[in-house]
């Protein structure tokens, strides 16, 4: 990684248009809270239309007979589409989904059409700046059938003070 | 072609090496589209009156759209695809189309700047990376690449880091 990090030193912040979920004030957010859980159940079309809007051809998640040949239960889900997952679950938390400034996630085991994944995190650090708090997040992504992690990484989000 | 010593040095040839390319104009239905492919319903994303009243030029991209979009131009005729229906152009130069798989690794992604409709943007990528690595005893290479995406006038949008994984 070269050059300047927004995560230290954001060069927006946005006023917030709504409150976090969990009503709590920009103050009152403390390191360990958790963030109000998002669960997803990606579809086969929900991830045809991913792959459309990406142009990504990829046949293991369109084609269920090539992914079973390649020895998955289903299409797969699209690593970016697992990122968008925790991206969401951030930025509803936020209020603002300007408000992110860094999203690292790795994927730890695939997850197909017709799972139930639960998107949840917590608060890691917080870096205090005059107009904005700097939240460092824990993200994780579980399908819901038997614990699997499937996704994890973190995240920083600016948190407007007004 | 085995992942061998002059498969490491062919890729390794290439680790530095800088290619720009612009990508296109961001538009409102692609804004769109992305966020309801992903699910996500916030106005930001679909009301432009919303965006503008927000301090935007116009509707916002999710975070990760620009890096999720595999292709910007129209791609590889159909029956060019490699069999697993991948973009062979994207591999590295001098990577059989056929012989490899390729997974994602893993990204990291810095927000710059609010992507909006309107922008015309370029991507810039630069190979960092490679490492030979071994799993459950099968040989793999893990690449990493830089893509930084700006506006055509030069203002950085976002920053890339991911991992590639050749086996």
């Amino acid at each position: 990684m070269s050059g300047e990090s927004p995560g230290s030193n954001p060069t927006w912040i946005a006023p917030r248009s709504a409150p976090l979920h969990d009503a709590k004030s920009p103050l009152e957010i403390q390191v360990g809270d958790q963030l109000p859980e998002i669960i997803r159940r990606p579809t086969s079309p929900q991830l045809f239309r991913y792959s459309a809007i990406t142009w990504n051809a990829h046949r293991i998640h369109y084609d269920e007979a090539y992914a079973r040949e390649e020895g998955y239960p289903g299409v797969l889900v699209q690593s970016h589409l697992h990122s968008a997952y925790l991206a969401t679950l951030c930025t509803q938390w936020l209020g603002d989904p300007t408000g992110l400034r860094k999203l690292a996630v790795t994927i730890r085991r695939y997850a197909v059409a017709g799972d139930s994944l639960r998107c949840r995190g917590h608060v890691l650090r917080i870096d205090e700046e005059d107009e904005y708090r700097m939240l460092h997040v824990s993200l994780q992504e579980i399908r819901l059938s038997d614990g699997v992690v499937c996704a994890s990484g973190t995240a920083s989000l600016a948190h407007a003070r007004k | 072609m085995p992942l061998d010593a002059p498969f490491l040095d062919l890729l390794r040839a290439q680790v530095g090496v800088e290619s720009t390319r612009y990508l296109g104009e961001i538009t409102r239905q692609l804004v769109a589209r992305y966020a309801r492919a992903i699910g996500d319903d916030d106005p930001l994303f679909f009301d432009p009156e919303q965006a503008r009243a927000r301090g935007h030029h116009d509707v916002v991209a999710p975070p990760n759209l620009l890096s999720s979009v595999m292709c910007w131009d129209e791609g590889t005729p159909t029956h060019e695809l490699r069999a697993d229906g991948t973009e062979g152009r994207s591999l590295p130069a001098g990577l059989p189309a056929s012989e490899f798989r390729i997974l994602g690794g893993g990204e990291e992604i810095e927000l710059l700047a609010p992507v909006t409709a309107g922008m015309r943007v370029v991507e810039r990528v630069v190979l960092r990376s490679v490492l030979p690595a071994e799993a459950q005893g099968a040989h793999m290479v893990a690449l990493t690449y830089e893509h930084l995406y700006s506006t055509a006038d030069g203002q950085p949008l976002l920053r890339s880091t991911r991992t590639v994984i050749v086996r």
